[in-house]
């Protein structure tokens, strides 16, 4: 096929001009032609008009839901403002769709936020029913502790079923073990005042690290050079 | 990377700064595409890909985040062939290429090989295409040899083809005596137009005999890559420029230079600087003052000490104590902001001239041709890339812009010179309608 306007050759399937788009003349070898490039499809214009994703569906949800909270919450005249509760776990779970889920950030920085989020639900929790909690101490005395070693423990354990495919996870469980020693820091400058949780915990992180340091020294040892190269 | 080591590669020098850049729509791509002379066999060429693979060790990576930089480490799974995707060039990322920095895919008798350039260049990426041309020809019984010219599955791996070269060339010098602004830019026209949504990007590809083409430049007395410099920035001034009647405008070509050429290196990773070719655009440019203009540029900017003073400064910027220690985070945001603020207009289009690509002689009853593409983005929206397999070259125009007339104009010059031309098209500008009505 020719373009008489450009007088260049066109060497695909197609009716018109690929520089000035006039409508070529064709003639029977022209059956042999290929188009060379994947045809664009409907399909791919649609997809860049989609604003119905996962993300958006559930922000849009969660929206008219904490809506509808706060509208009976102040609406029937409370005294108890558990809207905001709502509120925060709906944005939890948004966060963690987001940071936890469809992040490919390293685990144990999800796990990390994951205990920053789940402590400052737990602090919500205490202002928003404060008629019924008088006793703020538990938070860092036991909340604390204990989450930590639940994000530990699960770190743990899924490094543990996954070593032979990624050893980085032992890497993750060792790094997020060290914030296992925040609650008894947290005793030592005096924000802490029972100490029987931090103490569990710290131990616990201790033993853990133990481990990994013991099983998998080598693994740690090529994971840290190549994570921490500058 | 023996068995006893960790198997990880750091990034080279030029491609640290690669995936520091990217964005959710932008990353720096290129790609390979080889026209076949019947169609492709993708079971064959998933298999060919798969045994390919092993002889490179460069490019059978992930890249992963590291406290201080990016870094590659060794991907133990398979790559896949794919069927190539309308939208080209599409970013690369972990999800879509199953953690590779690759993506081979065709269609019809199309293969492309589409390449992040943190984990090689066009050279790089070549080596690999041809490979793995060879391997695929092989499984399909064809009698073909690599004649020295490829790096064939069962060839020795030589460590050196993993180095990183800038580091292997770097000769430490003071920083009074670095030349920093070398590497700065001045501002420059931006080509304008209508851009397509999204990540769309519109291709033509011109084939041209490669012996027309020579004699044309032989009778201007100019090198191909001057004379497709030449024109290109003629057809920019006259399509772009002239019709607004703008203000003086710098036109401004970013070429990449292989050092391969210059300094000895087999790698397969990064190895490339550029030169940037400028000219004040105006009605007095001829084809003669452009063309001697780039013979210019091009000659101080490959001289050796230039570019040793260039390289050392790139490794210094590496070297540099206070970037080494700052958080990756923290880089990628300076990285940021510094582009935001002095990255922009400081090249009006990229011209990459590849030069011959080394096929071996069996190949040729099988291959039609084969073309380079670069990415375009907002920054820059049109790139420009020759090169020239067996007897005929490929210029490939990729843009973001959906209007054809700077390539219109520059097909114009070349049929004036008497060269045929033969034109293809990804025609992303054309509604789906009018394509499915003509
Ligand atoms: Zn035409």
């Amino acid at each position: 096929m020719r373009c008489k306007f450009c007088n260049v050759e066109v060497d695909c399937k197609t009716h018109i001009c690929p520089l000035c788009h006039e409508k070529l003349t064709t003639d029977e070898n022209d059956e042999k032609l290929l188009p060379a490039f994947p045809p664009k499809t409907a399909k791919t214009e649609r997809k860049k008009h989609t604003h119905f994703t996962l993300t958006n569906v559930y922000l849009a949800a969660s929206t008219i839901i904490f809506l509808v909270c706060i509208a009976v919450n102040f609406g029937l005249h409370q005294p108890t403002k558990w809207c905001w509760m709502v509120g925060a776990i709906l944005l939890y779970g948004f966060l963690t769709m987001r940071n936890t889920v469809l992040s490919s950030s390293s685990a144990w920085i999800k796990a990390f936020w994951q205990i920053v989020m789940i402590s400052l639900i737990m602090w919500l929790a205490q202002v928003v029913f404060d008629d019924i909690m008088t006793d703020t101490y538990w938070l860092l005395d036991l909340a604390l502790p204990i989450i930590i070693m639940l994000s530990v423990l699960t770190l743990g354990i899924i490094s543990c079923a996954l070593v032979r495919r990624n050893k980085a996870l032992l890497y993750d469980t060792l790094f997020l073990s060290l914030i296992g020693f925040l609650p008894i820091i947290f005793y030592a400058v005096g924000l802490v005042q029972k100490v029987l949780a931090s103490a569990i915990c710290a131990g616990f992180c201790a033993a853990v690290i133990a481990c990994v340091v013991i099983f998998a020294r080598k693994e740690i040892v090529d994971e840290m050079e190549r994570r921490l190269h500058w | 990377m023996s068995e006893k080591k960790a198997k990880w590669l750091r990034l080279d020098n030029s491609a640290k700064i690669f995936p520091m850049m990217a964005d959710k729509q932008n990353q720096n791509l290129f790609n390979i595409f080889v026209r076949l002379n019947e169609s492709v066999d993708k079971e064959v060429l998933q298999r060919a890909l798969e045994i390919t693979i092993k002889r490179f060790p460069s490019m059978n990576v992930m890249l992963k985040r590291g406290v201080f930089w990016f870094y590659f480490e060794e991907h133990g799974g398979k790559p896949r062939v794919y069927d190539a995707d309308p939208l080209v060039m599409k970013k690369i990322s972990s999800s879509n290429c199953g953690g590779f920095c690759f993506r081979i895919s065709c269609f019809e008798n199309v293969i492309f090989a589409d390449f992040f350039h943190a984990v090689t260049d066009g050279t790089g990426a070549a080596e690999f295409v041809k490979s793995l041309l060879f391997t695929y020809f092989t499984l399909k019984g064809y009698s073909v040899d690599g004649e020295q010219k490829v790096m064939t599955v069962g060839s020795p791996v030589n460590p050196r083809e993993y180095e990183d070269s800038f580091l292997t060339n770097y000769k430490k010098k003071k920083i009074k005596d670095l030349t920093i602004s070398s590497l700065k830019g001045k501002k420059s026209y931006r080509i304008s137009g209508i851009r397509f949504d999204n990540a769309g990007k519109g291709v033509i590809n011109m084939y041209t005999p490669a012996k027309q083409f020579v004699k044309v430049c032989r009778e201007h007395n100019c090198t191909v890559t001057e004379m497709i410099g030449a024109l290109f920035m003629l057809s920019v001034y006259e399509t772009k420029i002239k019709p607004e009647s703008l203000p003086p405008q710098d036109i401004q070509l970013f070429v990449p230079i292989n050092l391969r050429k210059i300094f000895p290196s087999v790698t397969l990773r990064n190895f490339s600087l550029f030169s940037r070719i400028g000219v004040t655009a105006s009605d007095d440019m001829t084809l003669e003052s452009l063309t001697s203009t780039i013979h210019e540029c091009l000659r101080r900017d490959t001289q050796k000490e230039v570019l040793s003073d260039k390289i050392s400064t790139t490794v210094y910027a590496e070297k540099f104590l206070p970037m080494r220690i700052l958080p990756l985070f923290l880089k990628r945001v300076i990285f940021k902001i510094s582009n935001l603020f002095f990255g922009k207009n400081k090249k009006t289009a990229t011209f990459s001239s590849v030069g011959v690509v080394a096929l071996p002689e069996s190949f040729k009853p099988y291959i039609k041709d084969m073309g380079f593409g670069i990415t375009a983005n907002n920054a820059c929206p049109v790139t420009i890339t020759a090169a020239t397999a067996y007897d005929t070259m490929c210029i490939n125009f990729t843009r973001t812009i959906t209007d054809t007339e700077i390539e219109k104009r520059f097909a114009r010059y070349l049929t004036d010179f008497g060269i045929e031309l033969k034109v293809t098209s990804n025609f992303w500008e054309v509604d789906d309608d009018a394509l499915q009505i003509l």
